[in-house]
């Protein structure tokens, strides 16, 4: 039925209209491919600026007569001068030994808490249920660094001050509180699936672990990526609690560079520590943009 | 794997109404509702409910605390009577020049005062309409929260004492002298009845409790009231006092839950029946109260480190926690330096101080305004981004958008600051400005002093507002397009058919059908990047964040609340007043609207 009266209208239109339509279909296709290039551009010139510059060979720091360098290391013929530097004559390897261990256990760890805890406010119905969310959405609108000296107090009573693993302890202990996506995600499961498990005698935990956590892939991916980038961008925390140079971590540590004493020291340095630091989180966003779609749309349809 | 999950979930929610009923004449015609339906409803009433909604009119709130609604009516009658106080006393302080802030600022402040006051009059107004109404059907009201909760919880142990009274009577001597010991001695009781290892769990809580109160435990709790515990540095007494207070709350749980499970075993005991041994009790522990164990390291986690830490910046807003100039360690136990606690005097400082007043409101303007702003653009870039990439005719999407999604992806610390340093004095964009002969002309325009061969980007507050809002928009579009894009694609396609049926054009079809489906599904995340940019700290930071310790022009209340709090001579009482006002802030726009929102209502309607 539909099918027929679409060609009906078609067909009368057709005649009139067709050379037109055919005219202004190419200029929206040339207009829209020209405005999605220079978006793109528009995007990638900073990224591309900082890239070109760990490998500048002008040794002016920040302040250049050109826009891009106009002598590049390749023709000085050392062309990762700032790379052998940043990693010989600095902290920088320690401060990404440090971010990469923290977010591999990290991820480890808050996906764990994170999925489990929407798992069970998912799937259980208990008496405090209710309320436990409703503390949790409203403990997350607090400006959560004005705790800081709290955190940062008891940290110190438990003398994690200056070690990497009070900002993993942190981390985890807040994984909890992040379950709102996951648990939207969960709920549109279908309960049938559970319940004939239960039925077959499967302990809640097997639950859990053997059917549950194959089903939400996607989200545990999201999850586990977002668990994974927290400790490369946190720098609040960081900056609080880690206060030698050696136990910092990337953010802190380059932040420290940018600073208006430092910055034509380490200018170079700071611009291939963006490069090394740019390409796990670049590659996992890339390759796992998938996943990452699907969990941003489920996470904003159930807030 | 993927194919048993499709198959599994469910499809995705349809929209509950068709998206051109919320038309603006609909949404007049319910905001109107409870203005004609107050003549009925006060004709209709009691004397006493007349009274109520009489007095509603001009006492927003009063009315609802009059018909029992105790709570939501005391919330509403304090936020109305403090912004209409706020109102008042704002036009004061600007007609005496007590204060000096600019026009802008101020009107953007009064309106957001005068729109929350009236809102808080409107939300009253129709909620004790509406429950007049209910009233006069012979409906009942939902009523007090903490009411209620008393009342169950009297209920509760009314029921638990009529039933221990009868299990002592029935019960023999043996067990009446373990009904009688487990008063003093949690867990051992319930042992004899099968519950071992429930048992020896509340016996060692008990002791380590005792041996935790006896060593510093009860010092802890009396040092939250007096802030004065010798040799301990009065902030640690804080901490550890809160922390006294939340193992003392468990405690008392855990008492109860043992006296309890003690009467049902007893019970259980007395009628013949067993209960669940060792085996049974493991059993439990990963199948029916698998939640219970589930939940044990979120919420052990989030009372360690929130809800203490969220506890402890409350109570330090009401103590005299300002650094001392000049002192080393604050507060100093061995130089006899303690806090005390002064009230509500740092909010006077917040409200009655020229300087702190102004800065406040210019920084609150700001920040509201970039969170408008930043939360508006960002969403509609997305779209349009969304919806650009989504055509038909362009070429390479995978390539175009795995570029967009760099800026997302690099860690923000990184895409901000070199966006800070493109655009410093002597940087890459001024360079360029300079190259093209740009800065030339604006000197000869007079828009830049001609002893300046730079604009100056950070320092000019109207350009770095409009950089920062920029530069987010360059940070946060590629997360909507991502988001929007994977709404895009779950729009059902028959609305679209049926619109092209019917001969709507592209404008249309965008109006109609994809707008309103995106709005409608994306209401909650809109209001939750609105608070999260209320609380954006690293973009304002990261751009124009520096170590002054003053309320610059582009500081947001996080900021100006991190720079308070982080300076040479740190102000902690004062952050902990801004951090309180910047909860209530986001905390009621965001209850407000949830409140709203049919998601968050609807919760098992998704399923």
């Amino acid at each position: 039925m539909a099918n027929k009266a679409v060609s009906t209208v078609e067909n009368i239109n057709r005649p009139k209209k067709k050379h037109s339509q055919k005219a202004a279909r190419i200029w929206d296709a040339i207009w829209s491919n020209l405005l999605v290039f220079i978006i793109t551009l528009v995007w990638i010139i900073p990224v591309l600026w900082v890239v070109s510059r760990a490998f500048d060979a002008q040794e002016t720091g920040y302040i250049s007569k050109t826009f891009f360098p106009s002598v590049w290391t390749f023709q000085t013929g050392d062309p990762f001068v700032h790379f052998r530097e940043l990693f010989t004559e600095t902290d920088f390897p320690i401060w990404l030994r440090n971010t990469f261990i923290i977010s591999v256990i990290n991820t480890i760890l808050t996906t764990l808490v994170t999925v489990l805890t929407a798992f069970i406010l998912s799937r259980f119905r208990f008496k405090t249920r209710k309320l436990i969310m409703n503390v949790a959405l409203i403990l997350g609108m607090f400006p959560g660094f004005m705790a800081m000296i709290a955190v940062y107090l008891i940290l110190n009573m438990l003398g994690l001050i200056n070690s990497i693993w009070s900002l993993l302890l942190f981390y985890v202990a807040g994984a909890g509180m992040g379950f709102f996506t996951c648990k939207g995600y969960f709920d549109t499961i279908g309960k049938e699936i559970d319940e004939a498990a239960k039925l077959d005698g499967a302990s809640m935990l097997r639950i859990f672990f053997q059917i549950f956590l194959p089903l939400a892939k996607p989200m545990i991916i999201y999850t586990a990526l977002l668990a994974f980038m927290a400790p490369w961008g946190d720098y609040i925390l960081a900056g609080i609690v880690l206060t030698s140079p050696e136990n910092q971590t990337v953010a802190v540590g380059l932040y420290n560079w940018m600073d208006s004493n430092n910055i034509n020291l380490y200018f170079y340095k700071f611009c291939a520590g963006c490069c090394i630091v740019a390409i796990p989180t670049v590659a996992l966003y890339i390759s796992l943009q998938r996943f990452f779609i699907s969990g941003i749309s489920a996470g904003a349809i159930k807030g | 794997m993927s194919h048993s999950t499709s198959e599994i979930r469910k499809p995705r929610p349809r929209m509950q109404e068709s998206p051109s009923r919320g038309s603006l004449y609909n949404k007049v015609a319910r905001f109107i509702l409870p203005f004609q339906n107050y003549p009925s409803a006060i004709k209709g009433s009691t004397t006493y409910r007349k009274v109520a909604g009489i007095l509603n009119l001009p006492f927003a709130g009063l009315g609802s605390i009059l018909l029992g609604e105790i709570e939501v009516g005391l919330g509403l009658f304090a936020a109305y009577g403090l912004l209409g106080f706020l109102f008042v006393y704002v036009i004061q302080c600007l007609s005496t020049g007590f204060i000096s802030i600019s026009g802008f600022d101020a009107f953007v402040v009064l309106a957001i005062i005068l729109f929350g006051f009236l809102s808080c009059w409107y939300g009253s107004f129709s909620k004790n309409t509406s429950d007049l109404l209910r009233l006069q059907k012979g409906k009942k009201l939902k009523g007090s929260y903490l009411v209620a909760l008393f009342l169950t919880t009297k209920n509760n142990a009314d029921n638990f004492f009529s039933r221990y009274r009868e299990q002592f009577r029935i019960s023999p001597s043996r067990v009446k002298s373990r009904m009688i010991y487990s008063w003093f001695i949690m867990g051992v009781g319930i042992m004899f009845y099968d519950h071992l290892l429930k048992g020896i769990f509340l016996l060692a809580a008990q002791i380590l409790y005792l041996s935790y109160m006896i060593a510093v435990g009860a010092s802890d709790l009396l040092g939250l009231f007096t802030l004065h515990q010798e040799g301990i540095a009065s902030n640690e007494t804080m901490v550890y006092g809160t922390v006294a207070l939340a193992i003392t709350v468990a405690f008392v749980l855990c008492y109860c839950s043992s006296m309890k499970t003690l009467v049902d075993s007893i019970e259980l005991s007395n009628e013949g029946k067993r209960g669940p041994g060792v085996k049974g009790e493991l059993s439990l522990v990963i199948n029916e109260k698998f939640y219970v164990t589930g939940l044990i390291v979120p919420i052990l986690g989030a009372i360690a480190f929130t809800v203490i830490p969220i506890f402890f910046m409350v109570l330090v807003a009401f103590t005299d926690y300002t650094k001392v100039d000049g002192a080393g360690t604050f507060p100093n136990p061995l130089a006899d330096q303690y806090l005390n606690w002064v009230g509500f005097e740092t909010f006077f400082r917040l409200f009655g101080s020229a300087q702190n007043l102004a800065d406040m409101l210019k920084v609150f303007s700001w920040t509201m305004i970039w969170a408008i702003l930043a939360t508006f653009t960002c969403y509609f870039g997305g779209l349009f981004l969304a919806m650009l990439l989504n055509k038909k005719s362009i070429k390479g999407k995978v390539i175009y958008r795995s570029l967009l999604v760099i800026s997302m992806a690099l860690p923000q610390f990184v895409s901000l600051l070199v966006m800070r340093t493109l655009f410093v004095n002597n940087g890459p964009i001024n360079q360029l400005l300079n190259d093209w002969g740009w800065i030339e002309w604006m000197q000869n325009n007079g828009w830049i002093s001609e002893y300046d061969s730079f604009v100056n980007f950070w320092g000019t507050p109207s350009l770095a507002k409009t950089l920062i809002i920029l530069i987010n928009m360059w940070v946060g579009i590629p997360y909507y397009m991502l988001l929007m894009s994977g709404l895009l694609i779950n729009i059902p396609k028959d609305y679209y058919e049926a619109a092209t049926i019917e001969g709507a054009n592209g404008r249309q079809t965008f109006t109609k059908i994809t707008m309103p489906y995106i709005i409608y599904m994306t209401a909650p995340a809109l209001i939750t990047s609105f608070v999260s940019n209320i609380n954006n700290f690293n973009v304002i930071w990261f751009l124009t964040g520096n170590a002054d310790g003053k309320a610059d022009d582009t500081d947001i209340l996080i900021t100006w609340l991190y720079k308070i709090t982080m300076k040479s001579v740190p102000d902690y009482n004062f952050g902990a007043a801004i951090g309180i006002i910047m909860f209530i802030v986001s905390a009621s726009v965001s209850l407000i609207v949830f409140h709203r929102s049919n998601s968050f209502k609807n919760e098992e309607e998704f399923r």
